[in-house]
């Protein structure tokens, strides 16, 4: 008996049991259960369709695998978002030009991460708790700043970023690409990577080791902070329009696609091309959802039940005896 | 957790609690008088319910984000159930926030997952019920119902006869009991309590069932005190009931922590909400505060650990704090 790639039985095994393995296979699994089900799913417009719909969750959930990996979570990204979606088009009211607006928003992003992550470091505030309170805190900025209601117009840049396309093909993948070759870098070859997954394997012994566990975590606090930052940008020029919480979703949904997509929420494994599967599949799930005229209940359903069997199926941790 | 231990985070705590009494009695004195206070305790109390429920899992280690969720969808039962089952419609919605716990509790034990993940797909299952059983905000409380978590015991309303008699009974459970011993030890020490005799799968699903029962009392006496159903109220609950643990002082990482530092954690969260209330503050800066509230309540004990005051320390500490 032969087995696919050329590998012996037991190689194959270890292979396809592999989670990022498995996370494709589920993602293709649904595709294909959708393009059944649905006429014209699998046609190529649609697909570009879901890949377009995925970049905004795709890189905010970037900067998530790596703070999940960095064995802490980022709970502020969803406002972070909000943020980033609103006061790119406020700043237009002050007459500001839009590459100054976007770098100022950039900058507060990056700010914001800062934050999140010397509490952490220096503080010792739980990364749960400090960036939950931290999200709080900055929808209550963008609630002051734009008392209520969110006005000015979008740069006409991030418009045709997050709405263009050039043929079938969106503009949006430009960005996500290079977003992603960035995050690969910065996991797989640099040395940043590696004390990335020290840590988050056992701090103390990262930490003993020689690994520099201040600057490592703030730094993955400020990338959490600049991609949802990033993913923000682009969704307002998505939606043409800024609103209050158009983020907040976003939060819970980059947490479960890193960990759909095979890192583990204790920290210390995982990876971003697993997290991208995970974004593909919540996309696929919330657009086939509507395409079937499900209601919203229906939805939630089975984002949650799906989340839970495909944990079953390779999230599960070892036995303890 | 023997007994109410006096550390340093109670000082925080009551300190707090007084500073907002004192702030409350000056703009607005109208906040103590008899029915205002009443009004108080009932709004609170669901919070209350939810927030002891997440006391009793964080104590195990774990953590229970479904919990919000949960309160939305027993609402709902119970509001429609209430009115055409009368009693047993009582007995229906708290059997449902028990059996959810216990499927919580199970998945979390048995599937060897990790309990923020888990319960993060609950509350999307939750949710989803919720909206399933009731769309639209709707539904009802029969008047005895409504009278009865309303009503008073003499002068003392219900609800705060509820309130302590649940908190007295949790604290002498988790003080008294086998039980209440084996979930400090698997929330401290897992592994250990497992080597010593402890089944952390009983215990945990024992735990999670016992919070899908707290909570559901916490349902019942939204439904009654609102006299409906609303399947989008219960999210909200979820991170205020972890805000309210944290600020009453219990830590995140399990096997410490008390029942009576929840109760000051929940009343500082409700007493800020009624200053910013009484002082005219837009609500536009509630969040903003109760933001930073919570960042310098868990700054403040932490500071005097900082690194620069106790340079040599610095690697003993990463080792007991666990990592």
């Amino acid at each position: 008996m032969r087995y696919p790639l050329g590998l012996s039985r037991s190689r194959f095994r270890a292979w396809a049991t592999r989670p990022t393995v498995m996370v494709y296979g589920a993602m293709l699994a649904l595709f294909f259960l959708f393009a059944i089900v649905i006429p014209g799913y699998g046609s190529l417009n649609n697909v570009m369709n879901i890949v377009r719909l995925s970049a905004f969750l795709g890189i905010v959930a970037g900067g998530q695998t790596l703070v999940i990996i960095s064995g802490g979570i980022d709970l502020s990204v969803g406002a972070i978002m909000s943020f980033a979606d609103v006061i790119v088009a406020e700043l237009s009211l002050l007459h500001m030009s839009p590459g100054i607006a976007i770098l100022v928003t950039v900058g507060a992003g990056i700010g914001m991460g800062l934050i999140n992550g010397l509490a952490v470091v220096f503080l010792r505030i739980p990364p749960l708790i400090m960036t939950f309170a931290v999200g709080f805190v900055i929808d209550g900025l963008a609630l002051i700043i734009t008392a209520g209601s969110p006005g000015g117009t979008v740069p006409a840049l991030l418009t045709s970023l997050g709405s263009g396309s050039i043929g079938v093909v969106p503009i949006i993948l430009v960005p996500w690409i290079l977003y992603g070759l960035v995050i690969y870098l910065v996991m797989h070859r640099m040395v940043f990577g590696r004390y990335l997954y020290a840590i988050g394997q056992n701090r103390s012994v990262a930490r003993m080791a020689g690994t520099p566990y201040n600057s490592v975590t703030v730094g993955v606090y400020v990338l959490s902070g600049l991609s949802a930052t990033l993913a923000g940008l682009l969704l307002a020029g998505f939606s043409g329009v800024a609103y209050l919480g158009i983020g907040t979703p976003y939060t819970l949904e980059a947490v479960a696609a890193v960990v759909i997509g095979g890192s583990s929420i204790l920290g210390g494994s995982g990876n971003y091309l697993g997290t991208v599967a995970g974004t593909i599949i919540f996309t696929m799930i919330q657009g086939g959802m509507t395409v079937l005229n499900i209601s919203q209940a229906g939805r939630y359903l089975t984002e949650g039940i799906v989340i839970i069997l495909l944990l079953l199926a390779y999230g599960r941790s070892k036995k303890l005896v | 957790m023997s007994r109410p231990q006096w550390q340093s985070t109670t000082w925080v705590v009551v300190l707090l609690n007084v500073a907002l009494l004192v702030i409350l009695a000056v703009i607005n004195p109208m906040f103590f008088a008899y029915n205002n206070l009443i009004t108080f305790i009932v709004d609170a109390a669901p919070l209350t319910m939810v927030a002891l429920a997440q006391t009793v899992i964080i104590l195990t280690g774990g953590i229970d984000l479904s919990l919000g969720p949960l309160l939305g969808l027993v609402n709902v039962i119970a509001a429609s159930v209430l009115v055409p089952l009368g009693l047993s419609g009582l007995f229906v919605s708290l059997l449902s926030g028990v059996l959810a716990g216990l499927v919580t509790g199970a998945i979390i034990a048995l599937g060897r997952l990790q309990p923020i993940i888990v319960t993060l797909a609950m509350s999307s299952v939750w949710s989803g019920l919720a909206l399933l059983i009731m769309p639209q905000p709707g539904g009802g409380a029969p008047q005895w119902f409504i009278l009865g978590t309303t009503g008073f015991f003499g002068a003392v309303p219900m609800i705060l006869v509820l309130l302590v008699v649940v908190a007295i009974l949790l604290w002498y459970g988790f003080s008294n009991t086998r039980y209440g011993a084996h979930v400090l030890a698997i929330g401290a020490n897992e592994r250990g309590a497992m080597y010593s005799g402890v089944s952390p799968a009983k215990v945990k699903v024992l735990t999670y069932t016992l919070a899908g029962g707290l909570t559901a009392v916490g349902a019942l006496i939204l439904t009654g005190s609102a006299a409906s159903g609303d399947p989008t109220i219960g999210p909200a609950y979820t991170l205020t009931s972890i805000a309210a643990v944290v600020l009453g002082g219990t830590q995140l990482s399990g096997g410490k922590g008390s029942i009576w530092h929840t109760l000051g954690g929940v009343l500082i969260l409700e007493l800020l909400t009624q200053m910013i209330f009484y002082l005219g503050i837009s609500s536009f800066y509630q969040n903003l505060i109760e933001g930073l509230v919570l960042i310098v309540a868990m700054g403040v004990g932490p500071v005097k650990n900082l690194p620069i005051f106790h340079s040599e320390k610095r690697v003993s500490d990463a080792i007991s704090s666990g990592a």
